[in-house]
């Protein structure tokens, strides 16, 4: 979930990894080393086609999913933990063992366990947000509602950072593009064209935006754009106009 | 929590001219004041089966007193 300004880069955080764990019946019984070597089968670059209750266009694409384990085995139902590519469907990924078994299966139950940088460890109820918010209000113990509210750069750790220099914040707050002079460093390696996170030298997020020059060229160069400014997510008063 | 196959892109910063940050405005994200914080935060809300996504960023946003929230991924099975 995302709160305020932060829901400003839910588009940057599609595309993360995802870990799974979860319940699957199959249609006849099948032994533990046969479910194991055909879960194995499916590890790699796989054929999906969404399901039809879905979100997305139904074309046929390629989906990678990096490890598919499991956990327990007991008569039909097996636990499974699947670390896969953004936009792979669990309860497909299960259908398939079925079909390379031949016997069928389904699935019971699944648990999002890792979500890019965040996992399990990290979820709140949402008695734990009421609490939080209770806690800080009573009695000022602000403890409890930092761990339940993140701040919005760990949901984008995953880009490479560009720090700029304090005069140049207000400017990309308001939406200007980033000048090569305003760039004080930045992490390597960046691609042109690549996602970028431009900060602060704090290391807070102004705003996600669009690298124009590749990380070679943002040490060097005298002139021009450093980066293309897409998504502001800072506050445009926190920091003090220094242009004329 | 198993390694990840694929490495993570190991990043190196390199400086192209040294700026002191002032500490007249602005915080470091992990002490900035909850007001500011809770107006830009990530939640990650463990949703029991039942209500829908729709639903729980309803009651979250009442909870919090929020305008603006939004999920950013439901549990696709």
């Amino acid at each position: 979930m995302l709160t305020g300004s932060a829901t400003n880069v839910m588009s940057y955080m599609h595309n993360f990894k995802k870990e799974y764990v979860g319940v699957g019946e199959l249609h006849a019984a099948v032994s533990e080393s046969r479910l194991r070597r055909t879960m194995k089968e499916l590890v790699g670059r796989i054929y999906q086609r969404p399901p039809v209750r879905s979100a997305v266009s139904r074309r046929l694409r390629t989906r990678e999913v990096f490890y598919f384990d499991l956990l327990e085995m007991k008569d039909r139902r097996f636990l499974f933990r699947a670390g896969t590519e953004s936009g792979t469907y669990a309860r497909k990924l299960i259908n398939d063992v079925g079909l390379l078994l031949g016997t069928g299966a389904h699935m019971v139950e699944l648990r999002r366990t890792v979500d890019g940088p965040f996992k399990e460890e990290d979820a709140h109820s949402m008695w734990d947000v009421a609490a939080s918010l209770e806690l800080y209000k009573r009695n000022g113990d602000d403890s409890l509602l930092r761990k339940v509210f993140l701040p919005v750069e760990m949901a984008i750790s995953a880009y490479a950072s560009v720090y700029i220099k304090d005069s140049a914040v207000a400017s990309v707050c308001h939406g200007a593009n980033l000048a090569i002079g305003g760039v004080s460093s930045f992490e390597e390696p960046i691609a042109e064209g690549e996602d970028v996170a431009i900060k602060t030298l704090k290391g807070e997020l102004i705003a996600m935006g669009k690298a124009v020059k590749a990380s070679s060229a943002m040490g060097k160069d005298k002139t021009g754009i450093a980066a293309t400014t897409a998504r502001v997510v800072m506050d445009r008063h926190l920091y003090p106009k220094m242009w004329r | 929590m198993k390694e990840e196959k694929r490495p993570t892109k190991a990043r190196k910063l390199i400086v192209r001219e040294e700026s002191e940050p002032s500490w007249e405005y602005g915080y470091n994200p992990r002490s900035r004041p909850v007001d500011l914080l809770m107006d830009s935060a990530v939640v990650v809300l463990d949703k029991q089966g039942g209500p829908t996504s729709h639903d729980v960023v309803a009651s979250f946003k009442r909870l919090v007193k929020l305008e603006r929230a939004g999920h950013t991924g439901t549990l696709v099975i």
